[in-house]
């Protein structure tokens, strides 16, 4: 049975300026590579014969402006690292940790983006509808927000 | 609450934890690049010069890469200890890498744009709108920022 004094029984402590940082470089850890992987499928499709054959020049130029969304959400998450290396050397900051939150943030969106965009591709080449593709993808980018930003936005509030 | 001041293992542990950011981010980038140079439809689709392009922007990564392992392989050069000649490298080693990603994801941009819509102008554009964007987060944010703190 957990004593109340153990750390076990604690429902949250501060964290101070080290372990935030090296929480929040974590999280920029986790999130990077699945932008690559993405960003590397992303160009593969390119030079598949069904990307010219099979889809829309609207589609083809969406599919690249989500690259170009991925490439902005790639920098976004790269930032902090250049930031301390550049800025803030031998120290980190408070500055340093809102900067990478909000880089992390606001990553997601761009991220989010490209996801829909790719999600309506697929869609559409398998079903050949676009109203249920939109559908289906407003549908998506709906549960991204949910869990992304109104999730979080609510626990801040609480 | 005032900032934390790292010493010099701290600071090598950042580096390190940077470096290890990076790395698989590299390697990934590395690995597709290969994956769609050989794809057969790669020659067919791009002229000469976008195939320049991207074996360049293969060669930068390699170099990138290349940056990425030397602060492993100088640390291992002097064990037991960490000195502030082994974290100079070490930055140093693992700053350029992040030029060598954001000249990648420009070209990447750029030959994509090459293929949709097959004119030289909007996909420079596009490589370009790309590269300014890590410029400006990666050189002229923490340029800033260092400028505020002086």
């Amino acid at each position: 049975m957990a004593n109340d004094d153990t750390p076990a029984a604690q429902e949250s402590r501060e964290l101070d300026v080290q372990e935030e940082a090296t929480q929040t470089l974590g999280e920029t850890g986790m999130v990077l590579p699945g932008v690559l992987t993405l960003f590397g499928f992303q160009l593969i499709v390119v030079f598949n014969p069904i990307f010219m054959e099979k889809l829309y020049k609207q589609e083809q130029v969406a599919h690249l402006v989500s690259l170009g969304l991925l490439s902005v959400a790639a920098a976004m998450v790269l930032a902090p690292a250049a930031f301390r290396r550049r800025a803030e050397p031998w120290m980190l900051s408070r500055r340093f940790i809102g900067l990478t939150s909000r880089m992390m943030t606001w990553a997601m969106v761009p991220l989010m983006l490209t996801f829909a965009v790719d999600f309506y591709l697929v869609v559409k080449l398998v079903l050949a509808s676009i109203p249920v593709a939109l559908g289906l993808t407003i549908a998506l980018l709906a549960v991204f927000t949910a869990l992304w930003f109104v999730l979080p936005a609510r626990a801040a509030r609480r | 609450m005032s900032p934390h001041r790292t010493d010099l293992v701290e600071e090598s542990a950042l580096v390190t934890r940077e470096a290890q950011l990076v790395l698989p981010a590299v390697l990934l980038l590395f690995v597709f690049q290969i994956g769609f140079m050989t794809n057969p439809v790669f020659a067919e689709r791009l002229t000469a010069v976008d195939i320049g392009v991207a074996f360049a922007s293969l060669g930068v990564l390699g170099v990138g890469a290349a940056g990425l392992f030397t602060p492993s392989m100088y640390g291992r050069s002097q064990p037991r200890k960490v000195t502030r000649r082994t974290l100079l490298v070490g930055r140093r080693a693992t700053h350029w890498p992040l030029l060598a990603v954001s000249v990648k994801f420009a070209s990447d941009v750029y030959l994509e744009a090459r293929v949709v819509t097959r004119a030289w102008l909007p996909s420079i554009a596009c490589g370009v709108a790309v590269l300014l964007v890590f410029v400006a987060l990666q050189v002229v944010l923490p340029a800033v920022a260092r400028r505020d703190v002086r």
